[in-house]
């Protein structure tokens, strides 16, 4: 079983953030998508294994995916990074997720932009610097306090 | 009858001669590669630029010097950067022999480094190359692509050969680096190497690559030294990367296959804190050089991220903390660093102020240039060379802020009589209501003023307190100055509020950060520039209840990139409140009323409402000066409202040209 799985499935939580939120992904092109998964998932022996792997067993994935009418949140199956199917995958560790919904009607992004930089979400671009400019990332990114024009500090 | 300097004695350990290898250095002070310009052709070939910087470079006096590191493969895959310089064929050699023997006619040691991004690299392909697929954290890095057995043994092979031309060049030994998350840091990593081959898995596994790469790198240049960075910490904990220890024994491996000097490095440029940024204190990473020493006793130890105080590393180096203090920005900042201790003229020192400005450049493909030191960058240009003038003039500078002494100081050192008007009572104009809020370092920020104190004071530059530049002023000392520079600043334009109710309710931001002012206990903030997040941090600090109101639709718009996470990351911290797209429809007593880009109307209680924004110039001396002086001349941000950067280059500019 998925850590966090429980937050995850709970779609009709997170469509009313993405309709509240809908500024924040207004640049988004049709066809982004964002993927959140648990960060570590147990393998047939019960032992937690991290979910970043090239290939893992299948999972269920929370999918924010952009279409012509705005924001989506749907489940996909997620198999490993070779095959994510997002642009932007979150791994997310327990509770974190929780933690976002928690706030969803007032400040559910301000919450996921403090767990990701207290390290409980962490996030893996999947396309090109470009590639995501062109889709629209910039905002949304930034928005979470990841800096897109790389860092140094 | 002893021939030390004032400064070789008080620095007696950093002026100790040393050797690595069979290679004697005058001193323990290396420059670290610091070097990566963007100055070169794409494809990798140095220029005069690069050249006339490394004249510079090899002027600094230091024991060893490291040129910048070149990558070693034709395809671009260890390229890091836009325009870095390559050392994967010997039609590099030429300029790579000017610059040993320019190393050596400076008379230091020279190393090469060798730098293979890794994560990090293929700034010109679709692609970067991995232990394994480990996709970029950061938006900014290519999609990986794993290194099969054959690409490994094909990167320690180039590496091998990089490293006999750079001995051929003139070189006296090489370095390899896993600064930041390069190549190297990618194999010793569990995070980025998930390998299951003999590549990866245990630590001994993982360390593999590094020390084929040792073995190789000796058995191509058995007689020369090489020097190895590696992460003493790599603040990637939270990806699960290696903690401490594991660093530790990776170090130990490359102990065991016989490098001469171990150069400890911190952090990569994925990690989410701070490893040389302007919020570390100087020496807070030292304890881990310490352990390196303690570790390894026989392998010398070269340490410096984030230690810019030669007394504090002259210290180390006594105390047997490590052995070469190797320094990097601190000698960006002042090339002259080394030579101004020697002379006991330490106090002369123009400090790095940590800002970061050099990498944010290198970053969005630019040269780099440094804050603090105009001409890097410049050396081959003369314009940029402080030279004396043709006709020593009497000037006058209205303003002592950054702007106006940085040109001050460089017109006096060219024999020009300079007075400087200013209507505070001390150097250092915005600058000073900044470091009174700056949640970082303050010190940093007041090495600036302190500088230009010291150095006007050396250069008999006048100065005229609270004295109000006008026109009666002016009419008071007509005919006595031939040139006159405007460096009066920018302030709070009030006027844009001129139509908002409640307007004379408003305080001036740059009132509060002098401390003219004193705001209540729950403030709102107009303008989540850098004034007024500067100001909105301490203030939150101070115990009040603070919002900020900005109308676009992030903060820290004009704050430089390698510092606006900082502010954001305080603001989240400190629990500052941030209305974005919004802005201010009315200040009364007690709150203030607030609209968003939805129509959205909001009442803030607040018993102070402050204005950091819009900033204007204050260019109004401009006209009246035009026709009671021969040269006028303008600079900072009289000109346009900027920053610090940009009022040191353009006082600069402008003080060697007059
Ligand atoms: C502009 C710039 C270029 C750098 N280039 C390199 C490089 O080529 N190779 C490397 O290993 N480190 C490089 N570094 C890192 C420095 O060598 C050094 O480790 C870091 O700046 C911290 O030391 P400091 O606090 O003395 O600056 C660079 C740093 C800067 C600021
Ligand atoms: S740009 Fe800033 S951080 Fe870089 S060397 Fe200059 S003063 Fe130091």
């Amino acid at each position: 079983m998925g850590v966090a799985a429980d937050a995850l499935l709970d779609l009709p939580a997170w469509q009313a953030i993405l309709d509240r939120e809908a500024g924040v992904f207004a640049e988004l092109a049709p066809g982004a998508s964002v993927g959140f998964v648990p960060r570590r998932v147990a393998g047939p022996d019960g032992a937690l294994r991290s979910s970043a792997m090239p290939s893992v067993a299948p999972l269920e994935m929370l999918a924010w995916e952009r279409d012509a009418g705005g924001m989506t949140a749907c489940l996909r199956s997620y198999r490993g990074l070779a095959d994510a199917g997002c642009d932007v995958l979150f791994f997310c560790e327990r509770g974190a997720l929780e933690a976002v919904l928690a706030r969803a009607g007032s400040d559910a992004l301000g919450e996921m932009k403090r767990r990701i930089r207290a390290g409980a979400i962490l996030l893996m671009v999947l396309r090109t610097r470009g590639e995501l400019r062109a889709r629209g990332y910039e905002d949304f990114l930034e928005s979470l306090g990841l800096p897109f024009m790389g860092a140094c500090r | 009858m002893s021939t030390q300097t004032t400064g070789e004695s008080r620095y007696a350990a950093l002026f100790r001669p040393g050797r690595i290898g069979r290679f004697e250095t005058r001193n323990l002070i290396k420059y670290g590669a610091c070097c990566v310009s963007n100055y070169n052709e794409r494809d990798g070939t140095i220029t005069e630029r690069e050249l006339a910087r490394t004249r510079v470079i090899a002027a600094t006096g230091c024991g060893m010097i490291t040129n910048q590191g070149a990558y070693p493969d034709p395809r671009g895959e260890g390229k890091a950067y836009f325009r870095q310089v390559a050392i994967f064929d010997d039609r590099f050699l030429p300029q790579f022999e000017q610059i040993a023997r320019a190393i050596h006619d400076g008379g230091a040691v020279a190393i090469q480094q060798i730098l293979h991004a890794g994560r990090y690299g293929g700034i010109d392909l679709g692609y970067c190359v991995q232990p394994s697929i480990v996709p970029q954290t950061l938006p900014h890095f290519r999609p990986p692509r794993e290194m099969s057995k054959e690409d490994i043994r094909q990167c320690v092979r180039e590496h091998a050969e990089a490293a006999a031309r750079a001995v051929r060049a003139g070189f006296d030994g090489t370095e390899v680096t896993s600064f930041m998350g390069y190549l190297l840091a990618n194999f010793n990593s569990k995070f980025t190497n998930q390998r299951s081959d003999e590549y990866g898995g245990s630590i001994r596994n993982r360390g593999r690559f590094m020390r084929e790469l040792i073995d190789a790198i000796k058995q191509a240049t058995p007689e020369h030294p090489l020097v190895i960075r590696l992460n003493g910490n790599e603040l990637m904990d939270q990806w699960g990367g290696n903690d401490e220890d594991e660093c530790f024994e990776l170090m130990a491996q490359a102990v065991e296959r016989g490098v001469d000097m171990i150069s400890v490095t911190v952090g990569w440029q994925e990690a989410p804190a701070s490893s040389i940024g302007r919020d570390v204190a100087p020496g807070h990473w030292n304890y881990l050089a310490a352990r390196a020493k303690r570790s390894f006793p026989d392998t010398l130890i070269a340490f410096g991220n984030r230690l810019p105080d030669p007394g504090m590393a002259n210290e180390c180096i006594a105390k047997r903390e490590f052995d070469y203090w190797e320094v990097c920005r601190p000698l960006l900042a002042d090339p002259e660093m080394v030579h101004k201790i020697r002379a006991g003229r330490g106090e002369e020192i123009r400090r790095c102020i940590g800002a970061l400005n050099c990498l944010s450049r290198l970053f969005r493909d630019l040269p780099y240039t440094c804050t603090m030191n105009p001409a890097l960058g410049h050396e081959v240009e003369p314009e940029y060379a402080i030279t004396p003038a043709a006709v020593k003039k009497k000037v006058m500078v209205i303003g002592a802020g950054p702007a106006g002494m940085e040109c001050a100081i460089t017109a006096a050192k060219r024999g020009h009589a300079v007075t400087v008007f200013e209507r505070g009572e001390r150097i250092g104009g915005s600058l000073l209501g900044y470091a009174a809020h700056d949640l970082a370092r303050p010190d940093d920020l007041l090495s600036v003023v302190r500088h230009y104190e010291i150095m006007a004071a050396k250069l008999g530059v006048e100065l005229r307190f609270n004295t109000e530049a006008n026109a009666k002023l002016m009419r008071s000392v007509l005919h006595q100055y031939d040139a006159c520079v405007v460096a009066a600043g920018a302030g709070i334009d009030l006027e844009a509020y001129a139509g908002l109710p409640g307007r004379e309710r408003l305080i001036d931001a740059l009132e509060v950060a002098r401390g003219r002012a004193t705001p209540g206990k729950r403030v709102v903030v107009i303008g989540g520039g850098k004034i007024g997040l500067t100001l909105a941090e301490s203030l939150r600090q101070g115990g009040a209840d603070v919002t900020i109101i900005e109308p676009s639709k992030r903060i820290a718009g004009d704050v430089m990139p390698s510092f606006k996470w900082r502010h954001t990351a305080w603001v989240e911290e400190l629990g500052i409140r941030t209305l974005l797209q919004s802005r201010v429809l009315r200040v009364d007593a007690d709150s203030v009323t607030v609209v968003d880009a939805k129509g959205v109307e909001t009442r803030l209680s607040a018993d102070s409402v402050i204005a950091a924004a819009p900033r204007k110039s204050r260019q109004a001396l401009f006209a009246e000066f035009e026709w009671m002086i021969d040269e006028l001349h303008g600079c900072g941000d009289a000109l346009i409202p900027r920053g610090l950067d940009a009022a040191i280059h353009e006082g600069y500019r402008l003080g060697a040209r007059l």
